[in-house]
């Protein structure tokens, strides 16, 4: 607890601390709103539009939480079998490499094209960022177990299911959580990709037209909103580590 | 009782051991002793069934199906590994899941090795001596026939090594269990096994064999032993 505790307090101090630094900027340097406004007029801002950033909010987290879902659980599910599987692996390893090598990004007009401008082209983006990278990291986690585990398994005779449900699943419990720590800021770096390129709705929409708007405090509180909803899913994935992993692995 | 008859292992291509004839009685000790490289861990796996023969085989208690040597060989390995997520008693309740062993009283076989006290601490909280301790409790939960010993007094201090190797030995004495221990340390050797087996090259590129089978009781065994074992590292 005393822990978690201090990492809060860490995180209060650094976001003080940069607060501080931006606003000394715009007084020290006399700097215009439409370069760079105060702190204190993007929280103004926040509070003023808060109906249009909590529609933006919403559409941006949902596209997020599902492509985001999807990539995740497929991700561990497809890991789970190429490790169990080793034809499987053998047949279909090549292509996680392959997708995990170019920036996925750049599939995104093809989307455009074949699911239209709503909200389909932003899940599969924000899925696609998310799946390969989790699928990648959890059948890496999985095949690459303590040897001395997999012979202690050999020794009491397991079958290679008992050596996948007892001894390679519980071993890469932690990595698997790192991989959705991974996972869940890549699928909303993706939706918001997908509200940039081809969008009318969310976050990444809003700050887009702000800037075409000269509207740079708009920006700045879309942006605070994308960074508290990234440090929410890195704090959440950490309260899990610490209540539920702690205790059997640290 | 396991009697070894013209066991060949390696590769179709290449033959890296073999083992003409070798028989341990029940409730006897053996200490397998050689170079590193010299078939040991081999010899250890083939018995364990991890490993197929090419040639030949060997018998527990007369028997040579798969299904009777997986239930009545156990082995403790290099290290003592445990699973880190498991107490230790929940260690010993999945071998015994996995091997199918019912009627289990884990407290007792904690007892037998005076480790009760660490039944519900996870492994990274152990000793050295703890964890041979939890590793032996689990091998000897199924009452085996052959129990197999990979190096297993390493890192351990003398106090704790003899406390261990009496639990061990007072267990498989009452149980009459055959033991083959592989350990690099010739006194080890000597003070607990009854029989101890050299294996090693009988010239520098060629298979694995028993070089010589001494009786512990014999006279200057150990200098016996030291000067094969000097010819080998040559």
């Amino acid at each position: 607890m005393k822990t978690t505790y201090m990492a809060t307090l860490r995180y209060l101090v650094s976001i003080i601390i940069l607060l501080l630094i931006w606003k000394a900027m715009v007084v020290v340097f006399s700097l215009p709103a439409y370069i760079l406004p105060p702190p204190d007029m993007v929280i103004a801002t926040l509070f003023k539009e808060s109906e249009l950033f909590f529609r933006a909010f919403l559409y941006t987290i949902s596209n997020t939480l599902i492509g985001g879902a999807l990539g995740v659980l497929l991700g561990i599910f497809l890991a789970m079998f190429l490790a169990y599987s080793k034809s499987a692996r053998w047949i279909i390893e090549p292509y996680l490499m392959i997708f995990q090598s170019f920036p996925r990004e750049s599939l995104f007009p093809l989307f455009l094209v074949w699911l239209g401008f709503g909200i389909g082209p932003k899940i599969m983006n924000s899925f696609l960022l998310s799946f390969f990278p989790v699928a990648v990291l959890v059948l890496n986690a999985l095949i690459n177990v303590d040897d001395r585990y997999i012979k202690l398994m050999k020794s009491w005779y397991a079958s290679k299911r008992e050596e996948f449900i007892y001894c390679r699943l519980p071993y890469a419990v932690p990595q698997i959580v790192s991989a959705v720590k991974v996972g869940l800021p890549l699928a909303l770096i993706g939706a918001v990709l997908g509200e940039f390129l081809g969008g009318s709705e969310g976050l990444g929409y809003l700050i887009i037209s702000s800037g075409a708007q000269f509207r740079v405090d708009r920006i700045f509180a879309s942006i605070t909103i994308l960074a508290m909803i990234g440090l929410s899913f890195l704090a959440i994935i950490q309260l899990i580590q610490n209540i539920f992993l702690k205790k059997y692995y640290f | 009782m396991l009697k070894i008859d013209k066991l060949v292992v390696g590769y179709p291509t290449k033959t890296l051991l073999v083992i003409k004839n070798l028989s341990i009685k029940s409730g006897e000790i053996v200490a397998l002793i050689g170079k590193s490289g010299c078939g040991k861990s081999t010899l250890f796996s083939t018995i364990a069934g991890h490993i197929d023969t090419i040639d030949g085989g060997f018998f527990l208690d007369g028997e040579n199906d798969i299904s009777y040597i997986k239930g009545n060989v156990a082995l403790t390995l290099q290290g003592f590994p445990l699973f880190h997520w498991l107490t230790v008693e929940e260690n010993l309740r999945l071998a015994t899941k996995i091997k199918n062993s019912k009627n289990i009283d884990f407290n007792t076989v904690l007892k037998s090795f005076n480790a009760q006290h660490i039944a519900h601490v996870y492994p990274r909280q152990l000793s050295g001596g703890e964890k041979c301790r939890a590793s032996l409790a689990q091998a000897i939960l199924t009452k085996p026939s052959l129990l197999m010993l990979d190096e297993p007094f390493t890192g351990l201090d003398t106090i704790t090594k003899n406390s261990i190797s009496q639990n061990i030995f007072s267990f498989t004495k009452k149980n009459n269990t055959s033991v083959i221990m592989i350990t690099h340390d010739i006194h080890d050797a000597v003070s607990y096994a009854h029989k101890i087996i050299v294996l090693g090259q009988k010239d520098s590129d060629s298979l694995s064999e028993i070089i010589k089978i001494f009786d512990s009781r014999e006279d200057n065994v150990y200098e016996s032993i030291i000067s094969i074992l000097e010819k080998e590292y040559k």
